[in-house]
């Protein structure tokens, strides 16, 4: 190992007058001035006998890994340094001990071959000898660089790491809701904790490594959505010396399958209960419990989530029956609540014009919106068979047999392209692992799958109709702008299916977020 | 004559002995092999006293003395005292201080004629140094230290100072104490020359550490080569002689 | 020129009056005019022939670098080594302070109250420093006391005072005839003084050999009463310093054959007590007489301290009786009434009397009562003063005063004689004036001061009458008067609104503002420079420093009284947590007592008999303290009783 001293340099400097020897030097004997002098040791002696950096290693290790090419910063972090740059002179440094003892003056690296596997650092340092001396002097240390996995890696190489997983399920057969959740989960971070997601029937997976992160997440779920949650435990092992049991925990949490929109006939002694509401009612949003509306006399009422799972009732129709009726007439009753408007409608169903003249009449909440000639979405309760008991204790009752109108308005249905491709503003995804993907090969998906994939893409649309369509939705989300690129390619179909997409509300740019991350991303690639 | 010893593994040879022309007095210790270096040196010339003060080993720190007489501190027993009165020959006077600063080799540093003293020693202790050792008394500070007694050996012959003083300094001094002075180390660049070494006007004894060329200062400086035990001086031309007529 | 080397040769050592070369002694004449000369500049002492002789080895360093002093020989600087002014310098080098000059010294030392004792010890440094204050007090007084007597002589003059000057100067004819030779004339009886002709044979008389030193071996006091001597003591201060010294010199012989004379003290006694009150300064006796006894710990200390003092004291000079009152001359230095009674007051086996015809004073300025100092003395007193002056010079000066006395006495003659009888109108109204002005100045009268001026028209630079009434001697003007007593609000209004001038200097040649005794009034000069402008006085030349706004002096005012109201809360705040901190400790230690009943804790604070006693009398009335007192007493003698009869 090479060690190069530099000369030593007084405290006082180098002075002007002819320097008087007073004493000699205590080793070898040379007249040097004592006043000036460290310890009555000339600088030559001062050299050979002295070295400061004494203690320090001349050698070290690094730690790398090989995945991720970050380096290990004990205890415990890793960071991310370049070679040759200066976080890896820092951590180099750092892995030196007794260099806190002096002053660095100066350090850099020697080149090396990466593959040698080895780090040269060249460094200089001063230290104070004796009273009013200091030395500077300059050394190499070299680093041997190891490979070590870093925790993260290994985390991703290994199965099974989860310690506590939280099962989240809604029983109906479309995914808004958990599209919906999905974006309240990134809005609020609550996937952080999370090793992994899995997509299951019915919903989701979520994989902890610890039950309290799981059990954030419980309490997260419960404090945004109705949902009903049991715990369960698998001892893993146990040692029966200390008692000490390692054990898996699953959270069950279960959703009410009831979505905004759907159409419910509630039991007639709930309905009761809930203010002596309608029990043919309509869901017109899902908080943290289930709000319902009268349309036909714009009464409002919650479920709470224990109320409904004290006893709970299925959903009558869903997004998917609704049909397609044209106002024909529309007068406002002047009564309204919020944002609905009471009115009074004559309706007929779009297939059945110019086959027949039926014509229904109806009362509605959407008396603000909604304006003769104007497609509606709704239930035709009418010409439906329900198979269910409350619809049938309703209609057998002779209180409220007599109110079920022949149809529902839900919402105006606005007549756009079956795909607009290009939507100003976009949401984010969550990356997910659907549990079948190592089975499944892209090329020969089963007719299943495909039918799977088709409805996932229906409902995601449906779900972002619902955002355009519903602001208070839309203020609970984060939504971004788009990619500016992909909306400069498309401009010239943008213009064509202007007119056509004419009145379907838009999203003001003010509400959307700049996503940086995205930029980032795309300025690599 | 300079020779070199070691006290259990120090080198601080003055903190664990005090030699004057008329007596020494050596610590305690484990193993006599300091003790014995003395004795070869001085035996059948002047009184050793194997001492402790205060129940302490570093009797070279807390006294000071020279021909005339020797200063204890006042944590000095009355049975050390004693012993001490028992062991010095009668013409040496000794006198326990009643001194704030107790550790009288490092704030004391005197030969047979002058003492060089602390600046914050007290007016009283000044006075019985003056009158107990028969010297002149002078506050002085040695290359800016107060603690004269420990960065400075003095003999009747020389002195030899703290490396870092002035040559100026020096000068002063040495007209001051009309002695040759010169700066210097001891145990390999150590700069308490006081508590490194004992001298007294033909003996000194240092650290095991010094160096020759610290020896060597030290034996000019000291004109120990020329001198005979007893300290009569004067002894260098006639050796000569004496060694020429022996042919 | 063989003659003349010969001379110099003779004034390279230091002369000594019991010892003078036979050459010298027997031309020696007393000098016809004893003019007071003018201070030797230059002693004329050389190193020794000796020296030269010294080995090479040896430097012979010609300057102490750190109090830049430069000196002749080994002596010299021995003994400014052991000066106070390189003493001081020591300290302040080790403090980090500048060193001083020599000059820059004794300008200093009137003002320092810096301890530059040999006793560092945090308990002595203060009193030392009340000492120091002192003697340097003292020392001004005298200072100013010269200078007031010098004026008076100047002014009445007429008579020479041949009888007060201290030095008696001789001639000689082997000397040349601008050298005279001085000697004090303490040394002399009263009744060798009084016939100054015969001076001359009574120093040929007093010449005695000098004695080789003993050797070491019965260097034991041994004082001999045969050989002439004297006693010198100084006190003050607590501080005690006593010498027997015999006026025979004694010769030394030094390492390398240097001879050396030295004076031989045949005994030497020096005692320090704690008795000058602290930072107040003065004795606790005289504080004691006129303010009646205080109760304080540091009090009794003191009073017992001078009672202590005054037996040592007592005790040693009934130990010297026998020396002392065969001894040729006393000189004491004793300031005070309490210093005196210490030495003369009436006591059994007084051995000084007050009217003992030996006893001299000092005939020059002394310090601390110290070895040191009566070593100094004594050579003082004994070297002849060489002085070198030029003859045709001095008579030349001398007839130019003796016109001028002349020409003083003339008016000065009659002018006594007619004060009294008739003062002229103007002095009469400027007498008036003057008691009227000073009144109103006194009183900080303001706007009376200023209507009494416009009234009788007289300006404010209006100087007080008598001239020579020692007020006037250092306020002769308002605004002097004004200062001196800082009485900032009639400086700033005779500046401004009276426009004084304040550049006008007092008998002692200071300005106003160099009276000023607070910041105050300093503050008034400057700001009032500030009013005026630069140009309307010569500044300068008042001495007052750089302009200042009002707001500004006022805003300083303000911060600092902030900063001290917060110091005194944070003092307060300290106090507060130590009592409270103490009481936590109390209780815990009254806790820990609790817990080991009848056991002593080592570490509590035994409290002695006195401390208990004075806690059983604390508020009781002086009648019940007495009762209490006696009931004590009674059963302490019973106490003594039945031990006597149990014995």
């Amino acid at each position: 190992m090479s060690m190069d001293l530099d000369a030593a340099v007084p405290m006082t400097g180098m002075q002007d007058a002819p320097i008087a020897a007073t004493i000699l030097c205590c080793n070898c004997g040379s007249p040097i001035d004592g006043t000036t002098s460290a310890g009555a040791l000339c600088q030559d002696c001062l050299r050979l006998n002295v070295d400061v950096s004494q203690g320090i290693q001349r050698e070290g290790t690094l730690h790398c890994c090989r995945d991720c090419e970050r380096w290990l910063q004990p205890p415990n972090s890793w960071v991310v340094a370049s070679p040759e740059s200066k976080e890896l002179l820092a951590v180099c440094l750092r892995r030196l001990r007794g260099l806190s003892k002096v002053r660095i003056i100066d350090a850099s690296f020697i080149w090396t071959e990466p593959h040698s596997r080895r780090i040269k650092v060249k460094i200089t340092i001063q230290q104070e000898a004796f009273q009013g001396t200091i030395i500077q002097q300059t050394f190499e240390v070299e680093y041997v660089v190891a490979s070590q996995q870093c925790d993260d890696c290994k985390k991703s190489y290994t199965h099974n790491t989860w310690r506590a997983s939280v099962q989240v399920r809604q029983k109906v057969p479309h995914k808004r809701t958990f599209l919906y959740l999905e974006q309240l989960i990134l809005k609020n971070g609550a996937h952080k904790d999370t090793v992994n997601i899995k997509e299951a029937k019915d919903g989701l997976d979520f994989f902890f490594a610890q039950r309290n992160h799981a059990e954030k997440m419980v309490d997260f779920l419960c404090s945004v959505v109705p949902c009903k949650t049991k715990k369960s435990q698998e001892l893993i092992s146990m040692d029966i010396h200390t008692s000490t049991k390692s054990y898996k925990f699953s959270f069950s949490v279960e959703l009410i399958p009831i979505c905004k929109d759907d159409l419910v006939a509630l039991p007639i002694k709930l309905a009761r209960q809930l203010g002596n509401i309608s029990p043919l009612s309509l869901c017109y949003r899902v908080g943290t419990s289930v709000n319902l509306l009268d349309p036909s006399t714009l009464q409002t009422s919650d479920v709470p989530t224990n109320t409904y799972w004290r006893s709970p009732f299925r959903t009558l129709a869903d997004v998917t029956e609704l049909k397609e009726f044209i106002i024909l007439d529309i007068e406002p009753t002047g009564h309204s609540v919020g944002k609905f408007h009471l009115a009074e409608a004559t309706v007929a169903r779009a297939s059945d014009l110019g086959s027949n003249d039926i014509t229904y009449f109806t009362r509605t909440h959407l008396g603000g919106v909604l304006h003769v000639g104007d497609s509606v979405l709704g239930y035709h309760i009418s010409g439906t068979m329900f198979n269910d008991e409350n619809f049938e204790a309703i209609e057998a009752s002779s209180q409220y047999s007599s109110t079920v109108p022949d149809v529902i308005l839900v919402k105006k249905f606005y007549a756009r392209k079956k795909k607009p491709k290009n939507r100003a503003w976009r949401i984010k995804r969550m990356a997910r692992e659907y549990e079948d993907e190592a089975l499944a090969a892209p090329q020969q998906k089963s007719r299943r799958e495909e039918q799977e994939a088709n409805r996932l893409e229906e409902d995601f649309e449906a779900f972002l109709r619902d955002i355009e369509e519903d602001q208070e939705l839309r203020q609970t989300l984060d939504l971004y702008k788009a990619r500016k690129q992909r909306v400069s390619d498309d401009a010239m179909d943008e213009d064509e299916d202007n007119e056509s997409d004419d009145g379907v509300p838009q999203i003001n740019m003010d509400e959307l977020l700049d996503d940086f991350d995205e930029l980032n991303m795309h300025d690599e690639e | 004559m300079a020779v070199r010893a070691q006290f259990e593994n120090s080198n601080e040879v003055g903190v664990f002995a005090r030699l004057t022309n008329s007596y020494a007095i050596v610590a305690v210790g484990a193993s006599e092999n300091f003790y014995s270096v003395f004795e070869s040196e001085l035996q059948d010339v002047i009184p050793i006293c194997h001492a402790t003060i205060a129940g302490t080993r570093i009797v070279g720190r807390l006294t000071v003395g020279n021909r005339k007489g020797l200063l204890v501190p006042t944590t000095t027993t009355d049975q050390e005292l004693q012993h001490l009165r028992n062991t010095l020959p009668d013409d040496v006077k000794i006198q326990r201080i009643e001194e704030r600063l107790s550790a009288l080799g490092n704030v004391i540093c005197c030969n047979d004629h002058v003492a060089i003293v602390h600046p914050d020693l007290e007016r009283e202790t000044e006075e019985i140094i003056a009158d107990v050792l028969g010297v002149e008394v002078f506050r002085q500070t040695v290359a800016d230290n107060v603690l004269t007694g420990s960065y400075m050996a003095l003999s009747n012959q020389g002195g030899i100072v703290h490396p870092k003083t002035s040559i100026r300094d020096q000068d002063e001094l040495s007209s001051l104490l009309q002695v040759p002075l010169v700066a210097g180390s001891v145990n390999r660049g150590s700069p308490v020359v006081g508590a490194g070494m004992v001298v007294n006007d033909w003996l000194a004894i240092t650290g095991l550490d010094t160096t020759a060329t610290e020896l060597s200062v030290i034996e000019s400086v000291f004109r120990l080569g020329e001198m005979a035990p007893g300290g009569a001086g004067g002894a260098g031309p006639n050796k000569e002689s004496i060694v020429e007529s022996f042919y | 020129m063989v003659d003349s080397t010969r001379i110099e040769e003779l004034l390279k050592r230091p002369l000594y009056v019991y010892d003078l070369p036979l050459e010298l002694l027997a031309t020696l004449t007393a000098k016809s005019g004893n003019e007071p000369l003018i201070e030797p500049t230059s002693e004329a002492t050389l190193k020794d022939s000796e020296a030269a002789a010294q080995e090479s080895a040896i430097a012979n360093s010609t300057s102490c670098a750190l109090c830049n002093v430069s000196y002749h020989n080994v002596q010299e600087q021995r003994s400014h080594v052991r000066s106070d002014h390189h003493r001081y310098n020591i300290k302040a080098q080790l403090r980090g302070n500048a060193p001083l000059d020599e000059i820059q010294f004794t300008k200093a030392v009137g003002e320092l109250d810096e301890s530059i004792s040999g006793s560092e010890s945090s308990e002595s440094e203060e009193d030392d420093a009340d000492a120091g204050t002192d003697t340097t007090l003292t020392a001004l007084l005298k200072k100013q006391a010269k200078l007031s007597e010098s004026n008076e002589e100047d002014e009445t003059v007429a008579k020479k005072s041949v009888a007060k000057n201290p030095l008696f100067w001789l001639s000689s004819s082997s000397l040349p005839s601008n050298k005279s030779l001085g000697v004090y004339r303490a040394i002399f009886s009263t009744a060798e003084q009084d016939e100054p002709d015969h001076l001359v044979d009574t120093i040929r008389k007093k010449q005695l050999t000098p004695v080789k030193a003993r050797t070491s071996k019965n260097q034991v006091q041994a004082p001999t009463t045969s050989s002439p001597h004297i006693f010198m003591c100084m006190i003050g201060g607590g501080h005690f310093a006593a010498m027997l010294v015999s006026l025979a010199p004694e010769i030394h012989r030094k390492q390398g054959g240097i001879e050396d004379r030295q004076a031989r003290v045949i005994a030497h006694k020096t005692f320090h007590r704690y008795t000058t009150r602290r930072k107040q300064g003065g004795s606790q006796s005289a504080s004691d007489a006129s303010r009646g006894a205080a109760h304080s710990a540091g009090s009794s200390l003191r009073r017992y301290n001078e009672a202590a003092l005054e037996k040592d004291i007592r005790e040693l000079l009934a130990d010297w009786r026998q020396m002392i009152d065969s001894a040729e001359l006393l000189f004491i230095r004793a300031t005070g009434k309490t210093n005196r009674k210490i030495l003369f007051d009436k006591h059994d086996g007084q051995v000084l009397k007050q009217n003992d015809p030996r006893i001299r004073g000092f005939p020059f300025n002394t310090r601390r009562a110290t070895q040191g100092e009566l070593m100094r003395s004594f050579k003082e007193l004994t070297r002849v003063k060489v002085s070198e002056i030029d003859e045709a010079a001095l008579a030349a000066a001398a007839e130019a005063e003796a016109a001028k006395q002349k020409q003083d006495s003339k008016p000065s003659i009659p002018r006594p004689q007619q004060q009294k009888p008739k003062l002229s109108k103007e002095e009469e109204a400027a007498l008036l004036h003057t008691s009227q002005i000073q009144a109103l100045i006194r009183r900080s009268k303001v706007p009376a001061l200023m209507s009494y001026l416009t009234n009788n028209s007289i300006t404010a630079s209006f100087t007080f009458q008598p001239a020579d009434s020692p007020q006037n001697f250092r306020c002769p003007t308002p605004i002097h008067l004004a200062s001196n007593l800082d009485a900032p609000a009639v400086v700033t209004a005779l500046l401004v609104r009276a426009q004084a001038d304040p550049t006008i200097v007092n008998n002692e040649g200071r300005t106003p503002f160099e009276l000023a005794g607070d910041r105050a009034t300093r503050d008034a000069f400057r700001i009032a420079r500030h009013e005026l402008g630069e140009s309307r006085w010569d500044w300068t030349a008042a001495k007052v420093p750089s302009a200042v706004s009002k707001a500004d002096v006022e805003s300083r005012a303000e911060r600092e009284r902030k900063a001290a109201e917060e110091e005194e809360t944070n003092r307060r705040k300290a106090g507060l947590e130590r009592l409270q901190k103490e009481d936590a400790e109390r209780a815990a230690l009254k806790a820990q007592q609790a817990q080991r009943p009848g056991g002593r804790t080592l570490g509590a604070v035994e409290k002695t008999a006195a401390e208990k006693r004075d806690e059983e009398t604390r508020g009781m009335t002086p009648e019940m303290r007495m009762r209490l007192e006696r009931e004590r007493r009674a059963r302490a003698a019973e106490e003594r009783m039945k031990r006597m009869q149990g014995r």
